[in-house]
């Protein structure tokens, strides 16, 4: 009803719209800066995102020309932009399921017992805390080839060493390795707080039921209940995934020969070291689209499944 | 006799603290070996192997390097400046928005929330390129000023306080109104003051994400004294040519403390302020 | 309520189990939770546990269930000492307060579980695989037949299909029950299983549980808060305060004769008035320098409090008056009326009779007069103080009083 008036023009003070009239004025003073910022920080620069794409616009060049979609059949055709996918695909498909799988491990087994339970959360969450760009150096460090503590340690267990950033065969597996423990301690407390909402009435039912074994309760009540956090943190942790670049730029700086090359490395080398700002846009474009991708595919399709009504 | 039938067995029990003990000692690796190796001599960080006690501390040595050969104490100011500034103005401008979107009915409402769920799609990164060109255009690159514009708008702070104030009892806002107050002062004085839980949360949530942030400060800074943490990070170590490990984790030392030191000081906080944002984004 | 007993009566028949407690105690650090609880339901008896909220109730009700586990003392189904096997394996049914149907089930697969967790083997459940084994499609059609034939009886085979998120709060309330009774329990326990339902859904429900026990012969342990539920439904009402088991009997004795001063408060609606007299020489009740109870063993000095239920308190004239009172107000509530008065200390009481009796009553001076075999007599520590001499004398020497 009252969304039908707000549908008609303003009037002059009539004594029933008068409320959506107050309502009015006010909501302009308390979302106009913010529709300000929007205008000025998301919606221009999009469409100008979108409009460069469709450029050959450099920095530092005079003249810019309307391409059309050229520049997304080139990036579509560029070796490195393509190796970059792959390399990002293939980061996320080993970090997601290794820290949503640690995090959930982790999680339940702290809430298993009572010991340690404050000590162990804060460790596994220390590496969310922390900054990043440090810890990556740490890391460089930690796999340094010969004076790094890991190799070291594998050749006190009679180990070969591994080039872990040196070579093209190991530099995404390490940093993967990297983007895990950065990930499984954040899962980790999503799914501490997903476990803390399950009613506990449920497992007295289910033990009322006759579910005896921890495998029983954990089929029966723990992984269904769990359905919306877990979808939630697959979700997240891609996300997260996709947009890996600190340790990429600290670490590797996409190399050895382009093997650590991913999304966000190469839109940033494109657009502010090669100052094409069209490739540029155009790829970020696309980036945009497979995070959408991602989004969509946790609302439409998964939510289905795990919304139980 | 008294054992729930949930608790574990004493297998069961030390299994769990065997299993989390060498995931705690693998998370905490890292630390460790930054915190070790940052007392050490360069020839012993080469030679010592394994060792984690240095036989010659390099203490002062490796931190004053760590604090002087770029002005470290200027960086950390800059990254709590940088982080202040943004949280401020984001909880300044999303509030009042949130309110309005949460309680008001008003004509564009429908197309504000569905600009608002357009921005929790679209990263920064992905405008980057063309408010780069902007910023430089307005002389915003190298200025601290230029690290925070483009976050003041945070459409996940909208989202975030919306949910939370549209659960908020409505009489809470009438009895504002019965008293007198206008809508500015009913945000100050009855809404914030009740969101203080999702305020402190996207809090912790905005400046653990500032403070880590290495795209944005890498594309507009390029001067040492404006640099941010992270950025510190990477300037000392190109200034730093050599291997001087010790130094280079006396540094990743300084720059990770203030944001782990907080957090053990407000662990419950932190880790609820991350769920709460983790779950509602 | 009309044709369940019928419907009820398809289901086959149950071993009930006599359920004995035996010095059962609990305490969480300080807290003592339950404090040595003996009781025995005999085979097939429907037994409430009263008690004010946090008295304990449920927690017993959980160490029956073996869902808590008693720090001392002993629970027995059917002979066998329980006292440390767990829940899954005492085969006791129970329905939950919240019911705890398994939200990602849908009405028929909640009713099905316990059958399934009970019937088949753990190699029979595996996913996918367990379903080709010999026995299991057998079984499950079995477990079929039984969860169709409990939702007939409860008269909710229309909603199998659904989960419980489309369900009301009765419509889950009765798959609750389901879920219990599709077992065949021996022993069937129910924890405030109402008190998620709306007033005149209450009172249905009330009944038809009082027939599905009847129907299953179950032995049954039913906890509420609600006096009412408890007097109206059970055999034997037992109650708890404060961990201690007060009194265990029949609804009728509960109320009329009490053992403890708790008891007498916690039953009865309103709840009784209390007032506070001394013993004198010649074993009378005093207050206010008048007697108005007598033939008490007690000590001379000793302080007793007398209780009276409202129905038994009469307002009349100053002359058969036993003591002075104020009238404040009368309240009518239907077939009821209450009359709020004050005791010349300022205590309140209240009296209840039939509107009519209040019609035309002001506020003001009134008389309280009552039989004086109505009285329930409490020492300082609680317990009951029963008169030297049968009723009939006392009503009759009342008089000379």
């Amino acid at each position: 009803m009252s969304d039908h008036a707000l549908a008609l023009p303003a009037l002059p003070a009539v004594a029933p719209r008068r409320r959506v009239d107050h309502d009015d004025r006010a909501a302009l003073s308390l979302v106009g800066p913010i529709a300000v910022l929007m205008l000025l920080l998301l919606l221009a620069p999009t469409a100008a995102m979108i409009a460069l794409s469709l450029t050959d616009a450099e920095l530092g060049a005079s003249t810019i020309t309307f391409v059309g979609l050229d520049a997304y059949r080139d990036v579509l055709g560029d070796r490195t932009f393509l190796i970059s996918a792959k390399n990002t695909a293939l980061y996320v498909a080993i970090v997601t399921p290794a820290s949503v799988g640690l995090g959930l491990g982790f999680a339940l087994l702290i809430e298993a017992g009572t010991e340690l339970r404050g000590f162990f959360r804060s460790a596994y969450f220390l590496p969310v805390v922390s900054l990043i760009t440090a810890m990556a150096t740490v890391w460089q460090y930690l796999m340094h080839p010969a004076i790094g503590p890991i190799n070291l340690l594998l050749h006190v267990v009679g180990l070969p060493s591994i080039n872990w950033l040196g070579s093209s065969d190991n530099v995404l597996g390490s940093l993967a390795l990297i983007g895990i423990w950065q990930q499984t301690g954040f899962d980790m407390v999503l799914f501490l707080a997903g476990l803390g909402a399950i009613d506990r009435t449920l497992y007295d039912a289910a033990e009322i039921d006759g579910a005896r074994s921890a495998v029983d309760r954990f089929r029966l009540v723990t992984w269904p209940m769990l359905g919306p956090t877990l979808l939630f943190v697959v979700t997240i942790t891609m996300i997260n995934a996709v947009k890996v670049f600190e340790t990429v730029m600290t670490l590797t700086q996409g190399g050895p020969a382009k093997a650590s090359e991913v999304l966000l490395w190469t839109i940033y080398q494109e657009g502010f070291v090669f100052l094409h700002l069209g490739t540029a846009s155009a790829m970020a474009v696309i980036f945009v689209a497979v995070l959408l991708v991602l989004i969509v595919f946790q609302t439409r399709v998964m939510d289905r499944r795990v919304h139980y009504g | 006799m008294s054992a729930s039938p949930h608790t574990l067995t004493p297998v069961g029990r030390s299994l769990r603290l065997l299993v989390l003990g060498i995931g705690a000692a693998v998370m905490l690796f890292p630390y460790v070996w930054m915190i070790a190796t940052s007392f050490k001599p360069q020839a012993e960080v080469f030679s010592s192997g394994l060792s984690l006690i240095p036989e010659h501390s390099s203490i002062l040595a490796n931190y004053g390097k760590a604090l002087g050969r770029i002005p470290m104490g200027r960086v950390l100011l800059n990254g709590v400046v940088v982080c202040l500034a943004i949280v401020v103005f984001q909880i300044a401008f999303a509030l009042p928005a949130a309110y309005a979107l949460a309680k008001l009915r008003f004509r564009g409402r429908d197309l504000m929330f569905g600009l608002v769920i357009l921005g929790l799609l679209i990263p920064i990164h992905a405008v980057s390129i063309p408010m780069f060109a902007a910023f430089r255009a307005l002389g915003l690159i190298n200025t601290l000023a230029g690290l925070v514009v483009p976050f003041t708008l945070s459409v996940f702070a909208v989202f975030l306080f919306r949910q939370f104030i549209k659960a908020m009892p409505d009489d809470l806002i009438h009895a504002g109104r019965m008293d007198g107050l206008s809508e500015g002062a009913i945000v100050r004085r009855i809404v914030l003051p009740n969101a203080w839980p999702a305020a402190t949360a996207f809090a912790i949530f905005s400046v653990v994400t500032h403070w880590n942030d290495l795209y944005w400060p890498s594309i507009v800074i390029s001067k040492t004294e404006l640099a941010t943490p992270p950025l510190g990070v990477l300037f000392f170590r190109a200034a730093e040519a050599g291997d001087d490990y010790g130094a280079l984790m006396a540094a990743t030392v300084i720059v990770t403390a203030p944001l782990v030191v907080f957090f053990l000081f407000a662990q419950k906080a932190f880790i609820e302020g991350i769920t709460m944002t983790g779950l509602k984004g | 309520m009309s044709g369940l007993p019928e419907s009820f009566a398809a289901i086959e028949g149950v071993e009930p189990a006599r359920l004995e407690l035996d010095g059962v105690s609990k305490s969480y650090g300080e807290t003592t939770v339950l404090d040595r609880v003996s009781l025995t339901v005999a085979r097939g008896e429907f037994v409430a546990l009263v008690g004010p909220s946090g008295c304990g109730k449920s927690t017993l009700l959980k160490m029956v269930a073996g869902l808590e586990f008693p720090d001392a003392g002993h629970v027995r189904i059917a002979g066998t000492d329980v006292t440390d096997v767990r829940a899954a394996d005492r085969d006791v049914a129970m329905v939950l307060q919240s019911y705890a149907l398994y939200p990602h089930l849908t009405a028929r697969q909640n009713l099905a579980l316990p059958l399934v967790m009970r019937r088949l083997t753990g190699r029979q459940r595996l996913p996918f695989v367990g379903r080709f084994l010999p026995g299991t499609r057998a079984q499950l059609a079995a477990i079929g037949a039984d969860v169709e034939k409990a939702g007939r009886a409860l008269k909710i085979d229309h909603l199998l299909d659904r989960k419980p998120a489309a369900m009301s709060g009765g419509q889950r309330q009765r798959v609750a029950l389901g879920r219990a009774m599709v077992r065949d329990p021996r022993l069937f326990l129910m924890d405030e299983p109402l008190s998620n339902l709306d007033a005149s859904l209450r009172v249905h429900t009330r009944a038809e549980i009082v027939d599905l026990h009847k129907a299953l012969g179950a032995t049954t342990v039913y906890v509420t808060h609600d006096q009412e539920e408890a007097l109206g439904m059970a055999d034997r009402v037992a109650i708890l305060h404060r961990g201690r088991l007060l009194q265990v009997a029949s609804p009728e004795i509960v109320y009329r004769d009490p053992s403890r001063i708790e008891v007498a408060s916690f039953i009865g609606s309103p709840s009784i008035g209390l007032i506070e007299a001394v013993i004198d020489d010649r074993g009378r009740a005093i207050v206010f320098d008048r007697p108005i109870a007598e033939g008490f063993a007690a000590q001379a000095g000793a302080t007793v409090r007398v209780g009276i239920r409202p129905e038994h308190l009469r307002i009349g004239g100053h002359d058969d008056a036993i003591l002075p009172a104020r009238l404040d107000r009368t309240e009518f509530l239907g077939a009821d009326a209450l009359a709020h008065l004050r005791l010349p200390d300022g205590a309140p009481i209240v009296a209840k009779a039939t509107p009519e009796i209040y019609r035309g009553f002001v506020p003001g001076p009134v008389g309280l007069a009552w039989n004086a075999a109505d009285l329930l007599v409490f020492d300082a520590a609680g317990d009951r103080l029963r008169p030297r001499f049968d009723a009939a004398t006392v009503t009759a020497e009342r008089a000379h009083v």
